[in-house]
């Protein structure tokens, strides 16, 4: 993150932010001075922009060099000469993801995950080559721009190639079983990121329906420290009413939690968890109005 | 660095400022106010436990040496592809190159490479006696030091749920009871965001490893 985009993070106003930060000079404006709640306002709006315009955790993208193709390109590798055998693979691999699901490309290309293909010199480009005449060796060094350890790929494919076909379908396996080792375990880690996530949302909610009725419940709670809002001098009613200095706050914690710490799971929606649990919320504490309310 | 120093700052200042403010207004709850920063910074030292940073790494460095070694058959090899792709270990990979273009053996010299990291694995010492033949002793031992980062996932993960989910009731009730006056429950907000902050990084880099 260089210096720009530490300051974009923290001065890019984010919408709930901003009705966040709403809430605290809402809250303030009746005990503070202007000024002091502009400063706090402001300040508090800084704080939240720089959480919530943090990037979410998002699952990985799809490998430009897949899998099945790999397998293809291998197989073949020693029946026919390098050129011969990537197209093949690469003809296999569209015919399987036409079969599969429609105009889905071996590229990466027309389908949901893969709309981010690394820029640069891709695999299209290796083909164009090869149809021009020039070897694979040659057109496989110029691709650039892929992920992780499949930037590895075409420099010690081409080194390979160059050496043994046979010795580089060998490799090309042993490289496949790599990934197929890093694919149980992120099945794994996604398994266990399930369980997380539903009890992050399980516990967010009940989280803001114990604040719902905390807030609520607040008179009590206050009368303990002895300070005001006692409930038998002014009487149940008054006591148990709408209180928006303390529904505000207990709201906003509420909101922040649910929307800031679903960046760290990636089945989480952020926004559709922090509107679920202000909903519950505001109906908790509707719902004790009302049914107080009516036995009072 | 500087980048270092200008986020921390970029946050620790609308924090302390707000903070600040809430003393002035409300004296009495300065020991919550203190209290709860001082639990995130507790809680940003256990993150920053070398366990985890060691544990990135190691992960990261077996990974890059598994995929390079199951393509290239050979340790020197795949060194020097190592050299050439963008990681946070590109830097001790290169010196490991230069130890071995001067004649030192590939396992030792990438043993003097990682030297000055919290990193000596018995996957380390098992390539240096040579029994590391064949790139499915890499997988497996690199699949372990895996399941082990899933595993702190899922720990530190459970931790901050239960830190984001429960602590703020618990907190909200001490705070009413304390008599403290309305505007400071936004203290809460700042707590919590403190706590995300402190650990948001981690986990992200902790995650990424497998995505």
């Amino acid at each position: 993150m260089d210096k720009r985009s530490t300051l974009l993070t923290l001065l890019r106003p984010h919408p709930l932010g901003v009705v966040l930060a709403a809430g605290l000079v809402l809250t303030l404006q009746e005990h503070c001075e202007f000024v002091e709640v502009l400063a706090a306002g402001t300040a508090y709006l800084l704080l939240l922009n720089s959480a919530f315009n943090l990037d979410k955790f998002s699952l990985g993208e799809r490998e430009v060099l897949t899998t099945s193709f790999l397998l293809s390109f291998a197989k073949t590798l020693g029946r026919t000469s390098p050129e011969a055998a990537f197209l093949r693979a690469l003809g296999a691999e569209k015919r399987l993801e036409t079969g599969l699901g429609g105009s889905k490309s071996v590229f990466g290309s027309g389908s949901r995950n893969c709309s981010k293909v690394p820029s640069g010199y891709t695999v299209a480009e290796v083909l164009r080559q090869i149809r021009d005449g020039v070897p694979l060796t040659v057109s496989l060094k110029r691709i650039r721009g892929l992920r992780g350890t499949d930037a590895l790929l075409p420099d010690l494919l081409s080194d390979l190639l160059s050496f043994s076909s046979e010795e580089t379908s060998k490799r090309i396996c042993n490289y496949v079983k790599y990934r197929q080792e890093k694919e149980r375990l992120k099945s794994s880690l996604s398994l266990k990121l399930a369980v997380v996530s539903l009890r992050f949302k399980v516990l967010t909610l009940i989280c803001s329906s114990s604040m719902a009725v905390i807030a609520f419940a607040s008179p009590i709670f206050y009368s303990m420290a002895g300070l005001r809002w006692t409930v038998i001098p002014l009487g149940y009613q008054t006591t148990f009413s709408f209180n928006a200095e303390i529904f505000l706050p207990s709201l906003s914690a509420a909101v922040f939690s649910a929307y800031a710490y679903s960046k760290l799971l990636p089945d989480v929606s952020g926004l559709r968890l922090s509107i679920a649990s202000a909903s519950l919320f505001f109906a908790t504490e509707v719902a004790l109005l009302l049914v107080i309310g009516w036995h009072i | 660095m500087m980048k270092k120093y200008l986020k921390a700052l970029a946050i620790v200042a609308p924090t302390l400022s707000l903070i600040l403010f809430m003393l002035i207004r409300n004296i009495t709850i300065s020991a919550i106010i203190i209290g709860a920063p001082l639990l995130s910074i507790f809680y940003l030292k256990r993150a920053r436990n070398p366990s985890v940073r060691t544990l990135l790494l190691v992960t990261h460095v077996m990974e890059l040496l598994a995929a390079a070694y199951a393509l290239s058959g050979s340790l020197k090899q795949s060194i020097s592809q190592l050299c050439r792709i963008e990681s946070p270990v590109s830097g001790q990979f290169r010196s490991a190159l230069l130890r071995i273009r001067s004649g030192v053996d590939p396992a030792e010299s990438l043993k003097a490479a990682f030297q000055g990291n919290p990193w000596c694995s018995e996957w380390l010492e098992s390539l240096l006696k040579g029994s590391v033949s064949d790139a499915q002793d890499l997988f497996s031992a690199w699949s372990a030091k895996a399941e082990e980062v899933i595993l702190k996932v899922d720990d530190l993960l459970s931790f901050v749920i239960v830190f984001s989910t429960i602590l703020p009731v618990i907190f909200l009730i001490i705070l009413m009871v304390s008599g403290v006056e309305p505007p400071l429950i936004y203290l809460l907000v700042v707590f919590q965001l403190a706590l995300f902050q402190g650990v948001y990084h981690w986990i992200k880099g902790l995650l990424s490893l497998l995505y």
